[in-house]
């Protein structure tokens, strides 16, 4: 892939801050961005689009556009990549990316597209390496010359001599549902995303090897599934590393072992497409009487292990865009009516295991309405699936588990691994009935 | 003087400019301007002097900040050149980053900094000089050229990688500025070098730089065996960026034999498990090329890269997943079947971007096979009632689409969206009929289950003369013995013949009329009279008047003649649906499929169209890849007895045999390049692949068309493998075979005298002419004769059909040969006839390599 030039813009396509890396477009290119934003229906817009010779790659992050334009017939996918790589840099150094945040930080916006990038070529892209010679005070002046170290380690991700005082290390195993379940209650579709973030404040260089029970390992290293754990072990379907894992050691016997870098970062992902019913059940039964009033009975059922609790459960409930005069009974937690999304959301800050609950909710609808436009509103609403957000901790719906963290470095440091596990919703819908 | 500047600037920059302009009348704006500019002067001036570190870089970001909205600094050059001597890093690099914004506005104060910059690219600090490097060769300044060269040479052994990288990356603007001073200063060869530094960064930016700086002569970098295996055993020590590079070089390699391409296989594998797309998509495409010399393991590598493919697309952002979404939806097509049981990860999601949805509704439509299909219709029925109309439009087409390939679940589909005809939603309707007007073109058995619900819809498509004018066309088609009510459909719409605005629909009532009238002739005649009589008169449209007097005239001269030729169209037509469906489109499609295959993971796969239909010619890379690869000829010399060392050898004089040898000796019809990526039009005259070092430019062969070189066939000979490129995956239908043979002309016929008879049947013969994209459509031994009947499709689309007859007494060899010729060519009946040759020249050396003749 080849950038002739790099923007970030707001949504109206106009310029905050831009770089002409290869001086082989004018930079008035954009303007035709710009065009193209205005002229073409959202649903006609797509994220590639070539006019005149000049391809245009661009994503869509907040309120930006972050925009790459080239002349050639590019490795397409890796342009794409590197902008959301840019904006995990920029997330990385500025907490998050908007247009103020562009605007209070353009001097190291310019250093680091400078660096990530030359001549139109991705260089390093890793917050981590770049914060050791780009730093946001910038202030200390007349620093001795600090030369980028790391850049040239075959530990590329990792400086040495790094040192903390109390050695700890943080797992997170964050698994993400989605699901998508049709209006007669059958599971169309649900898969399981889920990540090992760590967080590692480490000194030296440590050599880790992390154990889970990945049932391909347990075959790999030849011991007997049922025997050596007593939980099951689970099939994970596709992995993906952090660059530190040594993957031909994963290939070769399943072990997960790395140098880690300092300070966070997503370990591993893995996606299972395993049939999962919904932890939480949401049955909506819905009475309307056109003209006079529209109710709502809602039936929410924990489908989890009683010991679990799903912690800041969300229901929301689509509901026509001319409703008025809401009225809530449920059995616990609080329900909200927000007009402009034109929605219900049932709150339940703790759902325990293996509960139901119910709520009920009446509307008043205009008695006069025009003919055709309700019954569009009413369709609208019916095409909205219910969706339903919630966390629960200590869990795992995969079943996956941590079995040994082992940490060796050379000063022979005591450390402790923190391990925690959460489950929350991804995109979890439920389809409404007609 | 001494406000906080920074603040005011940092919270409202941009408001700045603006909020003037609302006060003040734009004149004075401007005084504002350049009075504010004039102020920074004035600052920058004094503060030279001051030397307050502080200050000078809250001055120097004001400076920044101006020229990020855009207002011209360009007048602050002078002070700006002087700012350059700082020990803080970050002015230097503003500094920089100014320099390079406005030298070529001002060559001539440039040449003020490079004393500066070069004092600085052997500085202490191995940051600075790299900095000061990369400014001073991003200066894009001829008057530079003079200044770059040695602090560049310099750099490329410098003791730090980050120098050494810059330093790299520095030829390649150099070369940008002045090609022919870097071609002269023997960088290519100092790089080539460099790709054994011990830091993975340098290595990185010399493949980088090699490749931009050879792709116009050579088509990039040279690659062979070392080269790959080393740059393979480093994998490891690569960044995301860094593999790419990699990865494309390998994209570029043929292996010297099985074993080898499994190595790289294995060592491939793991990159799988980045979690970036980009180096995914490569490796993917390194696997395709790869498994393109061994069939078998096609299958394999499109089960292996299944997973790592569905987890990118859950697991990347909307503009990415589009992006992958069209690389499967090429790979569906190659690889069907792989990824059908899949299809619940292709369901769509509530909020997910239009331009995702799109591409998923349109995967399903191909992925659907007999057992999914219940599922994944459901599943888009759900669609086809969302709000957005697009995805409605394109779910019930997606359904229509399935029926087509689907017979048997024609009826079901049919079934669905007859039911969608009583969805009270615009957008549905309309689509719904157009679509099924298009199934039982395809099916017309299946007209019973439809035709008696159109009845209710006539009336509520008015504001829709397309779907309109396909349910008066299937009134018309269908509307004979077994749906009675059909002339009683029409009759309104001829009554209210005035309020008919769309030509479309007048013109099918029309046809559908006299089309009923020949069926039901009772109870059409009064009604077409009355049409007759109102469409004569119509002034609104021509071709209106036209048909309507057209139809009256035929009936006035013979009424039997005029039912021959309104009725005896629908007969051709019937055929014609059906050999639609089965081959020509589809073709087309492949052809066109098969091209963009060359070019995966570029613009190419995203757009559905070749590189050279959108990337202008001064920036297309010369395509490098070859079908039939050294490694692939191996196997077939290896076949016949040849010894297998040989082919190492092959490949390596491959690369440096200069392009206009090898040109001559090969049918300028058919270069060897597999070479999807051949840019249409120019395909015909570039050399074969094989001259990866000598490859002329392009428009220079483009002038040349080496149909006027004097082919010296001696080396043809040399050249032990003819080129003629034809499409691997290419299939044909038996019946299309026969259509075809019965229609074209023979093109050439030839015959041989064989040695000997083929010993095993004619097994080992098809396999051969298999390898070499001939395929067998049957063969067969009769008592006195054996029988093949062959075809392959050239990369332009041509087609060629073979048929072989071996006399067993005589050993005579007697083929046929015809060439169906696709719409891309535009060449004269002299390519043709060279074209054949060639296929006959191919044939005959597969008969050699067998020792047959």
């Amino acid at each position: 892939m080849v950038a002739s030039a790099l923007f970030i813009m707001d949504l109206k396509g106009k310029i905050i801050i831009s770089r002409n890396y290869r001086g082989d477009i004018p930079m008035t290119v954009s303007e035709r961005f710009a065009t193209y934003l205005q002229e073409k229906e959202e649903s006609e817009q797509r994220p590639i689009f070539t006019e005149e010779g000049c391809t245009f790659a661009y994503l869509k992050y907040n309120n930006l556009f972050l925009l790459s334009v080239t002349k050639r017939n590019s490795n397409v996918a890796l342009m794409l990549v590197y902008l959301s790589r840019l904006v995990d840099v920029f997330k990385e150094y500025f907490g998050e990316l908007e247009e103020e945040s562009i605007r209070d930080n353009f001097v190291i916006i310019y250093e680091l597209m400078d660096e990530t990038m030359d001549f139109g070529y991705p260089q390093t892209t890793e917050a981590k390496i770049l914060r050791e010679y780009i730093t946001q005070e910038g202030n200390r002046l007349e620093a001795a010359p600090r030369p980028p170290v790391a850049l040239t380690n075959t530990v590329s991700w990792r400086s040495e001599g790094i040192k903390h005082r109390k050695n700890e290390i943080f797992l997170d195993v964050i698994e993400k549902l989605n699901l998508l379940v049709s209006a007669n209650g059958t599971v169309l579709h649900s898969e399981i995303i889920g990540a090992i973030r760590m967080k590692s404040f480490l000194s030296g260089m440590p050599e880790l090897k992390l154990g889970l029970n990945d049932k391909l390992m347990f075959e790999a290293s030849g011991r007997a599934v049922s025997a050596s754990t007593k939980g099951k072990a689970i099939e994970l379907e596709d992995i993906k590393f952090h660059q530190c894992v040594r993957l031909a050691r994963f290939e070769n016997d399943r072990t997960i072992s790395f140098i880690p870098p300092d300070g966070e970062f997503d370990l591993m992902t893995y996606r299972l497409s395993t049939q999962v019913k919904p932890l939480i059940w949401v049955e909506a039964v819905v009475e309307p009487h056109s003209h006079s009033r529209i109710e709502y009975m809602i039936k929410a059922k924990s489908q989890f292990k009683s010991r679990s609790i799903a912690n800041n459960v969300d229901i929301i409930i689509p509901v026509p865009s001319d409703v008025d005069t809401p009225s809530f009974k449920a059995s616990i937690g609080t329900v909200t009516y927000l007009p402009d999304k034109d929605a219900i959301v049932w709150g339940i800050k703790q759902f325990h295991g293996q509960r139901e609950y119910l709520m009920r909710a009446h509307f008043g609808l205009p008695s006069i309405a025009a003919e055709g436009s309700s019954a569009n509103a009413t369709e609208k609403c019916w095409k909205k699936p219910v969706q339903i957000k919630f966390e629960i901790p200590y869990f795992t719906v995969s079943g996956i588990q941590v079995r040994y963290l082992k940490i060796i470095e050379k000063s022979g440091f005591a450390a402790l691994p923190w391990v925690r596990y959460i489950t929350c919703a991804g995109d979890v819908y439920l389809r409404m009935g007609t | 003087m001494s406000a906080p500047l920074p603040q005011s600037r940092q919270s409202h920059p941009s408001t700045l400019p603006g909020q003037h302009q609302q006060q003040n009348p734009p004149a004075y704006f401007v005084d504002t301007k350049k009075g504010e500019v004039s102020e920074l002067k004035q600052l920058l001036k004094t503060l030279a002097v001051e030397r307050d570190p502080k200050r000078k870089r809250d001055v120097i970001k004001k400076v920044i900040a101006y020229m990020t909205l855009g207002i011209d600094v360009s007048r602050l050059f002078t002070e700006m050149v002087l700012a350059i001597e700082t020990r803080d890093l970050v002015v230097k690099k503003m500094v920089y980053l100014y320099l390079c914004n406005y030298a070529h506005a001002k060559p001539d104060l440039a040449l003020m900094c490079v004393n500066t910059l070069q004092r600085d690219c052997s500085a202490d600090d191995p940051m600075v000089r790299g900095l000061a490097l990369r400014a001073l060769c991003s200066l894009r300044l001829p008057s530079m050229l003079e200044y770059i060269s040695a602090p560049l040479r310099r750099a490329l052994t410098d003791q730090s990688p980050y120098v050494r990288k810059t330093g790299v990356m520095g030829i390649l603007k150099l070369f940008h500025l002045a090609p022919d001073v870097a071609r002269s200063a023997n960088f290519v060869d100092l790089l080539y070098n460099m790709i054994q530094d011990p830091d993975p960064h340098v290595v990185t930016n010399c493949l980088i730089v090699l490749g931009e700086m050879l792709a116009a002569e050579e088509g990039g970098m040279a690659v062979n065996q070392p080269l790959i295996l080393h740059l393979l055993g480093r994998l490891g020590e690569f960044n995301e960026w860094g593999l790419t590079q990699i990865l494309a070089l390998v994209a570029k390699y043929h292996p010297a034999d099985e074993e080898e391409l499994f190595t790289i296989m294995n060592l491939l594998d793991p990159v799988l498990r980045t979690s970036n797309s980009g180096v995914v998509l490569s490796t993917i495409k390194c696997f395709l090329h790869l498994a393109t010399a061994v069939p078998d393991l096609q299958p394999q590598v499109y089960l292996r890269v299944k997973a790592p493919l569905l987890t990118l697309m859950a697991g990347g952002n909307p503009e990415v997943e589009y992006c992958i979404l069209k690389h499967l939806e090429a790979m569906v097509h190659r690889a069907p079947g792989v990824f059908d049981d899949e299809y619940r990860q292709l369901y769509v999601r509530y909020n997910e971007p239009t331009f995702v949805k799109y591409e998923k509704i349109d995967i399903l439509a191909i992925i659907a096979n007999e057992e999914t299909v219940g599922d994944i219709v459901a599943e888009l029925a759900e669609y086809a009632t969302d709000v957005d109309q697009e995805v409605s439009r394109r779910s019930i087409r997606a359904i229509g689409n399935i029926a087509f390939r689907l017979p048997s679940a024609a009826g079901m589909i049919l079934e669905r969206l007859v039911g969608f005809l009583d969805v009270d939603m615009n957008s549905i309707r309309p689509e719904t009929i157009l679509v099924m007007r298009d199934i039982l073109r395809r099916y017309p058995e299946r007209k019973a289950e439809a035709l008696p619900r159109l009845q209710s819809c006539m009336r509520r498509v008015d504001n829709h003369p397309e779907a309109q004018a396909a349910l008066i066309w299937m009134t018309g088609e269908y509307g004979g013995k077994n749906f009675p009510e059909g002339p009683y459909l029409l009759e309104p719409l001829i009554d209210s013949y005035a309020t008919i605005s769309s030509a479309l629909v007048k013109l099918s009532l029309l046809t559908a009329a006299i089309k009923l009238f020949f069926k039901r002739p009772p109870e059409m005649q009064s009604m077409l009279g009355r049409l007759l009589a109102a469409a004569t008169n119509d002034l609104t449209s021509q071709d209106v008047h036209d048909r309507a007097l057209l139809y009256y005239r035929l009936l006035v001269a013979d009424v039997e003649a005029a039912k021959r030729v309104v009725l005896g169209e629908h007969e051709v037509d019937v055929n014609r649906t059906t050999i639609v469906g089965t081959f020509a489109e589809e073709r087309d499609m492949t052809t066109l499929r098969d091209k963009l295959f060359g070019e995966f993971n570029t613009l190419a796969v995203i757009y559905g169209k070749p590189s050279s239909q959108f990337v202008s010619p001064s920036y297309r890379i010369k395509p490098a890849e070859t079908s039939l690869t050294p490694f692939m000829m191996g196997v077939q010399i290896g076949d016949s007895g040849n010894n297998g060392n040989n082919l190492l050898d092959l490949h390596a004089d491959d690369s440096l045999l200069p392009a206009g040898g090898v040109e001559c000796g090969v049918e300028s019809e058919s270069p060897s390049r597999a070479g999807s990526t051949n840019p249409e039009g120019s395909t015909a005259y570039t050399g074969p692949s094989s001259d990866l070092l000598d490859m002329s430019d392009m428009g220079v062969s483009l002038a040349v068309p080496t149909d006027r070189i004097t082919t010296p066939s001696a080396s043809q000979q040399d050249f032990c493998t003819s080129t003629l490129a034809l499409i691997d995956s290419f299939r044909m239908e038996p019946e299309t075979f026969q259509h075809l043979w019965a229609e074209l002309p023979e093109s050439i016929s030839y015959n041989v005298d064989l040695k000997v008879l083929p010993t095993d049947g004619l097994s080992t013969l098809e396999t051969s002419l298999l390898s070499r994209g001939i395929k067998c459509l049957a063969s067969g031994e009769l008592t006195d004769v054996f029988k093949l009947f062959l075809y392959g499709q050239h990369e332009l689309g041509r087609l060629y059909l073979i048929q072989i007859l071996i006399h067993k007494l005589s050993k005579r060899l007697n083929l046929t040969l015809k060439i169906g010729r696709s719409e891309m060519e535009s060449e004269g009946d002299d390519g043709k006839d060279r074209s054949a040759n060639a296929v006959v020249e191919l044939i005959t050396q597969v008969l050699s390599s067998l020792h047959l003749s």
